[in-house]
């Protein structure tokens, strides 16, 4: 399960530069508009609502959906930056790979905690352990 | 590999002071300061920095001219390259004042205070200021910088082969698409001068060769584009270009390969089908 989540999180890529340039490209691309709408839409609510009044605000559909995307494209963008920089200063070729490695899986964990957390406050606004 | 110490046997050691040689002429004397690189090619032993004293009245008016007459006047033992002294042939590239460029073509008036000379950055050594550029050559091979028509034209009959051969014509338009890359006169000023080349010099093609590549994809007269791209098209060869621009800063011929590679890359990105697919 794991396994798969990884490969569709970084599908086998190390052969071409290409897809890495594209997929940098495509999620800067899509960042943009996402961060605009997250700077414009939230900062007015900073300082104003009350906690319960947020939950409810990243219920709502649209922002939900918009919230999984950004945390998606963030991730993604910041795994395919931290790629350029082991494969810049890390030239050994088992250290690379374990640093790879390691960067990856960690950037997939943070992945799935946020996006977790995200589910329960939009799912589940009012549960709490 | 990225490196953040010299190695030791690239630490420089103060080196020898030469004095000014003594002129019969009576005009007033402009004397120059030189600080330059010295390494014998004796393993082991740590390169050093000799001080030179010349008057500028007693020679031209280049780096160039100044070394040459530091090696005719002062010092005979002093090792570079040169050969036409006029900025084709990319021979005479070296660190001047910080930047790599060609001391043929660099005025020493344009240097405030001593004028310090190195080898190209992140090389190794051959003797003084004599880079080694082996590897860039062979990089350079690789991308086969010859034209690979699709077409044979008008191929020779009966005995005479060249019977019957034409040209292989170009449009004005199609001419210009060449320039901005086939002025390059591989001195390597911008490989030498680019961090990624330097922490990955093995993968990394750097950008003169990168230039070399984007004249031979530009060329209507080739038909090897494909194969070309798809050549370069790994992770290393040609992304590890970041745009830091330092190789259009140092190129001596005023080229721009930095934009080369940008155009490379978005060549590359059009091909079709390929490991897009599954990719976001
Ligand atoms: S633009 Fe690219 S090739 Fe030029 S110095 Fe920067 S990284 Fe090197
Ligand atoms: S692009 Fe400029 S600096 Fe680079 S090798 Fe060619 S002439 Fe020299
Ligand atoms: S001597 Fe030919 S470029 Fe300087």
């Amino acid at each position: 399960m794991l396994r798969f989540l990884f490969h569709v999180f970084f599908p086998r890529n190390d052969k071409s530069g290409r897809a890495h340039w594209v997929a940098q490209r495509v999620s800067a691309c899509a960042l943009l508009p996402l961060y605009g709408w997250l700077l414009l839409s939230a900062l007015p609510m900073a300082g104003k609502l009350h906690y319960n009044e947020l939950l409810a605000w990243m219920g709502e559909p649209f922002n939900a959906v918009m919230i999984v995307l950004l945390i998606y494209f963030s991730m993604r963008h910041m795994a395919l930056g931290m790629e350029v920089i082991i494969d810049d200063y890390i030239a050994h070729p088992t250290l690379n790979r374990i640093a790879l490695l390691v960067m990856r899986w960690s950037t997939l964990l943070l992945a799935l905690s946020v996006l977790t957390a995200s589910a329960k406050i939009i799912f589940f606004p009012s549960f709490s352990l | 590999m990225a490196q953040l110490f010299l190695p030791a046997n690239s630490r420089i050691k103060r080196g020898k002071h030469w004095a000014l040689p003594t002129t019969s002429s009576a005009k007033r004397v402009r004397v120059k300061d030189f600080k330059v690189y010295r390494w014998n090619g004796v393993k082991g032993e740590r390169p050093r920095l000799d001080r030179y004293k010349l008057d500028l009245n007693s020679c031209g008016p280049m780096v160039l001219d100044g070394l040459i007459a530091i090696k005719n006047k002062i010092d005979s033992t002093l090792t570079f390259r040169r050969s036409c002294r006029e900025g084709v042939c990319g021979s005479c590239a070296m660190n001047i004042d910080g930047t790599n460029t060609l001391a043929c073509t660099k005025p020493m008036a344009s240097v405030r205070g001593s004028i310090k000379v190195y080898p190209l950055p992140h090389c190794s050594v051959i003797k003084d200021l004599v880079a080694n550029l082996d590897g860039s050559y062979r990089q350079l091979a690789t991308i086969e910088p010859w034209l690979q028509a699709a077409t044979e034209v008008g191929k020779g009959k009966g005995k005479d082969k060249s019977k019957g051969m034409r040209e292989r014509k170009q449009t004005p338009q199609a001419r210009a698409a060449l320039d901005g890359s086939y002025e390059c006169i591989l001195c390597f000023c911008c490989s030498t001068s680019c961090p990624s080349y330097w922490w990955n010099p093995d993968k990394y093609l750097g950008p003169a060769v990168l230039l070399q590549a984007y004249r031979w994809l530009m060329d209507s007269r080739d038909g090897a584009e494909q194969k070309r791209l798809r050549a370069l098209a790994d992770p290393f060869k040609l992304y590890r270009c970041h745009t830091i621009m330092n190789c259009t800063n140092a190129c001596p011929k005023g080229l721009n390969p930095a934009k080369a590679i940008a155009e490379i890359k978005k060549m590359v990105a059009k091909k079709p089908k390929d490991t897009l697919q599954g990719y976001l």
